[in-house]
């Protein structure tokens, strides 16, 4: 009798871990995420002319490569926000205008300048994992992710979890660059010190 | 006496089988996951040209709709990191469905939610829930390289608060929406006031410029620049 009462206390604790697994699992599957409104809700597509207006306007000093991470490439579109000052230029070989998975973005936005982090701040980044490349071309602080999330689900379904994205400050303004489609910080580097002054 | 052991094993035996074969032929195979559409409808922060902003706080009126079955409705005021990457930091509640065992149960939590370099991450600040028609103060902001702070008030109370760091922590744009997964969920009632950012030191002042965009079927009645309702869907 007691052998029997044992044998399925047993059972019943069998039972109950294996719905707790089957909760787990079942949690794991309906895992809620939130989401916000991409750059198109709050941008306007503007050319090329018109961005560098009004960065005049606004007293803003912006730097484009001259050397691209190919002939092929060419700037198919700019999305521009006025206030706070944010822009993503697009880049393409195969005349993709979204900024979410095309093969080569420019990002920038004004930055506080107490944010500016040092050569040596990012050096201390740079000490955390392999991945991750802190320099100074031209008294600008870099550094360079080998191996970063890419949070649109587009990109992912196109280049993978994963990208190369480079992050600079000239002057006050923030810039990253982001090439799924190069291998390595060397392949950037040669992009970065192309930056020239445009106005 | 035989009679009784032989019962006791069939029973034990039964159990084991019934919940393998609960295992084996549970909801996991047919649960779908929340929809990736997203329906959204607030207010941009918008400024003329000049430094970044650094915070994010707002009021929101809690609402309890009716949402289906592995959907969500969402709350939020946001820090945006990064358009370019999806990159941002965000708190506010969220209606969300959880399996408790044998049955899935439509719960209500306050969340902080990030996005960055190393990937996305979900977490429920607080052990209490946000309780219907009730107004709370979320609050987030740059408080140091690499982190952000959030609290959650209700009135002066602080209900918690808390760090996340992030990578990398460049702060862009504000947000303040109201989310679902699905138009059917019908969030009239939905309701965010007192929208403040910060830009650097502790002075928080009101919005005072936004852009408005919102998802039919759901509307936006835009009461000035920091304020703001939200109703439609169903």
């Amino acid at each position: 009798m007691e052998k029997n009462s044992k044998k399925i206390m047993l059972s019943l604790i069998v039972v109950l871990i294996i719905l707790i697994l089957n909760s787990w699992a079942l949690n794991l599957s309906i895992k809620p995420v939130s989401s916000i409104v991409d750059f198109y809700g709050t941008s306007e597509e503007v050319s090329l002319k018109e961005f560098l207006n009004y960065a005049s306007e606004n007293n803003l000093s912006i730097y484009l490569p001259n050397k691209l991470p190919s002939n092929n490439f060419n700037m198919t579109a700019i999305y521009l926000k006025r206030g706070p000052f944010i822009a993503i230029i697009v880049y393409s070989t195969e005349g993709n205008k979204d900024y979410k998975t095309a093969e080569f973005t420019i990002e920038m936005s004004s930055v506080n300048p107490d944010r500016i982090p040092t050569f040596s701040d990012l050096q201390i980044e740079a000490e955390k994992s392999q991945d991750i490349i802190a320099m100074e071309i031209n008294n600008w602080p870099i550094i360079i992710y080998e191996h970063a999330y890419n949070g649109h689900p587009e990109f992912r379904k196109k280049y993978g979890e994963y990208t190369l994205i480079a992050y600079f400050w000239i002057e006050q303004v923030c810039y990253s660059m982001g090439a799924p489609t190069l291998n390595n910080a060397m392949d950037l580097i040669p992009i970065i010190e192309s930056m020239s002054l445009m106005v | 006496m035989k009679d009784i052991k032989l019962k006791g094993s069939v029973l034990s035996y039964t159990l084991l089988i019934l919940a393998l074969l609960f295992f084996i032929f549970s909801p996991i195979s047919y649960v779908k996951a929340t929809s990736s559409t997203r329906y959204h409808a607030g207010y941009f922060y918008y400024e003329d040209s000049g430094p970044s902003v650094e915070g994010v706080q707002g009021n929101i009126f809690t609402i309890y709709p009716h949402v289906p079955w592995s959907e969500i409705c969402a709350e939020w005021v946001t820090i945006v990191i990064s358009y370019n990457y999806n990159y941002w930091v965000q708190t506010g509640y969220i209606h969300h469905w959880i399996w408790a065992i044998f049955f899935p149960i439509l719960t209500v939590d306050f969340y902080i939610e990030e996005n960055d370099n190393n990937g996305r991450s979900m977490k429920y600040p607080a052990i209490v829930k946000p309780l219907m028609d009730h107004t709370y103060k979320y609050k987030l902001l740059l408080s140091g390289p690499g982190e952000f702070t959030y609290y959650i008030y209700e009135g002066t109370n602080l209900i918690c608060s808390g760090i996340i760091n992030t990578n990398p922590y460049s702060t862009q744009d504000l947000q303040a929406f109201v989310e679902t997964s699905v138009s059917s969920i019908k969030v009239d009632g939905s309701h965010f006031t007192y929208l403040r950012y910060r830009l650097t030191g502790s002075q928080w002042p009101l919005w005072d410029r936004h852009e408005p965009s919102w998802d039919y079927p759901y509307y936006l009645d835009q009461r000035g620049h920091y304020e703001f309702a939200v109703y439609g869907g169903g």
